[in-house]
């Protein structure tokens, strides 16, 4: 019964692993960015609600949360050499879909499909923000975009700070999906190890412990940004400091 | 110099403004009064372009424009030239007082923010809050934001200041804080237009009162005018029962 279950292998399994962990974390951090840059965009057309692209983002936003994520990394593997296609027909052009390395599928389908989530919170923590200060932003001359990069953002990424943790720990974990695309992440890699030997049951509890590892360090990141970024909201003024008051 | 002509504002069906002139001259403060809902808040909010006036004729130093045919050029010139100070004090909250101060400088007027700190700095002094400064909005009391808030204003030396009910949201004992230093803002002579429910205080301080009731100009004229001698019933009855005392309008006297 010795051989059932290696323990060690749990262990020594891990090094190996390392070596495809630059590409997890290139595609979560890279994901996550632009899933933030989208879903800041879809939040702020939710908010002013220009025609069309309201429609759009509508629609979009419903379909992205009303299909699996396994499903859109499909679509967009094979999506996006059908549109190419479809282009060369139409115009003539000689793009090649084998040329586009399998990353940019991932990438694109995480970051869209995280944006449409993101887009929601986003959304909440602009409408967080007081009136009176963009008001007051507007009074002393600044321009809205001025006003939402200097007063918007700055207080809505306070509100918005621990979803955004969540949504990071999220990405890290849907990069396991990526095998996919033909993307070899730490999962790809190691049922590629796992099948030398056929254990996998140690090969996924070593990925476990991996990416547990990784969404500790995101949420005790978090949690420091999170009490630094209160400033502001930190003390209440001492009522017996009247002296000082009327000085 | 301020000329406002027929000017219109309304709500969806409300109509809030319903034809108000008004003239503001260099170096005037300038009250308007009246209940609530008679505009006056819409009718300074349409001076600083918060609110997009309907109709009417502005005219403000070098630009003369019809409201309907506002030209970008001409609301950025009543934004820029204009700076009004809130009920709420809206101060950036993320911000510490000389922070705020500084920002309009930096970002609006493309100060250095070594010029930009040097003139925070004194106009929070102006206020009486040297000592203040590293502190956020939430470290400060009512009275003190509202003063930062005035120096915020101030700082960005605009044409000029537009109060809007500046201390309705404070206890009375702060109230007189803050209207000790619009006091001394108005005696160095800033051109300011003030909504104020302190009949005492714009009794005092202004040079010509503006009476507003539903959208329009009802008097207008020195404060002795429209608030002591008036012979309007309307008048009257509102000064009534707003305790406007005339023998204690010194209390403010610094």
């Amino acid at each position: 019964m010795a051989n059932v279950f290696d323990w060690k292998l749990i262990f020594t399994n891990i090094p190996e692993l390392m070596k495809y962990l630059p590409i997890t974390l290139e595609v979560t951090f890279i994901s996550y960015i632009m899933s933030l840059i989208v879903g800041l965009l879809v939040a702020l057309i939710k908010i002013h609600k220009p025609k069309v692209l309201y429609q759009l983002t509508t629609f979009y936003v419903s379909f992205t949360r009303g299909t699996p994520v396994l499903v859109q990394l499909y679509l967009t593997y094979f999506g996006i050499p059908l549109v190419l296609q479809y282009i060369n027909y139409k115009r003539g052009t000689n793009y090649n879909a084998s040329f586009i390395p399998s990353i940019i599928f991932a990438l694109v389908a995480l970051s869209l499909n995280s944006a449409a989530y993101n887009s929601e919170f986003i959304r909440a923590a602009i409408e967080s923000v007081d009136r009176g200060q963009i008001e007051a932003a507007g009074s002393i001359g600044m321009t809205p975009w001025q006003t939402l990069r200097r007063i918007i953002i700055p207080e809505a990424l306070v509100v918005a700070l621990p979803s955004l943790g969540n949504a990071l720990i999220n990405m890290a974990k849907s990069t396991s999906l990526v095998y996919t695309c033909a993307v070899v992440d730490i999962t790809a890699g190691g049922k590629l190890i796992a099948g030398r030997n056929y254990r996998y049951f140690e090969m996924y509890l070593s990925l476990s412990i991996i990416y547990w590892v990784i969404t500790l360090v995101i949420s005790i990141v978090f949690g420091i940004l999170e009490k630094k970024s209160k400033v502001g909201e930190k003390e209440i003024v001492k009522i017996n400091d009247r002296n000082k008051r009327f000085a | 110099m301020i000329e406002i002509r027929d000017l219109h504002k309304s709500f969806k069906k409300l109509k809030v403004l319903n034809g108000v002139d008004l003239t503001v001259e260099d170096g005037q403060v300038v009250g308007i009064i009246g209940a609530s809902g008679s505009g006056k808040s819409t009718l300074l909010r349409c001076i600083d372009y918060l609110e997009k006036p309907n109709s009417g004729h502005i005219r403000f130093d070098d630009v003369d424009f019809d409201v309907s045919k506002a030209t970008k050029n001409d609301v950025n010139y009543m934004k820029s030239h204009t700076t009004m100070v809130f009920q709420q004090f809206n101060l950036f909250k993320q911000k510490t007082a000389l922070e705020n101060i500084m920002e309009g400088l930096v970002i609006v007027q493309k100060k250095s923010r070594h010029e930009a700190k040097e003139i925070a700095e004194k106009y929070l002094d102006l206020v009486g809050l040297s000592d203040r400064a590293d502190h956020y909005p939430s470290q400060l009391s009512g009275g003190q934001q509202q003063r930062v808030a005035i120096a915020r204003a101030l700082a960005l030396d605009p044409k000029v200041i537009l109060f809007d009910e500046p201390t309705s949201a404070l206890d009375p004992e702060m109230i007189q804080e803050v209207l000790k230093v619009i006091q001394k803002v108005a005696k160095s002579g800033k051109t300011m237009v003030i909504v104020s429910h302190e009949m005492n205080f714009i009794y005092e301080i202004c040079d010509k009162v503006v009476f507003l009731e539903d959208g329009k100009v009802l008097q207008e004229g020195t404060p002795a005018e429209v608030l002591v001698h008036t012979d309007n019933e309307r008048i009257k009855q509102f000064v009534s029962k707003v305790n406007f005392i005339e023998t204690y309008v010194n209390q403010y006297n610094i």
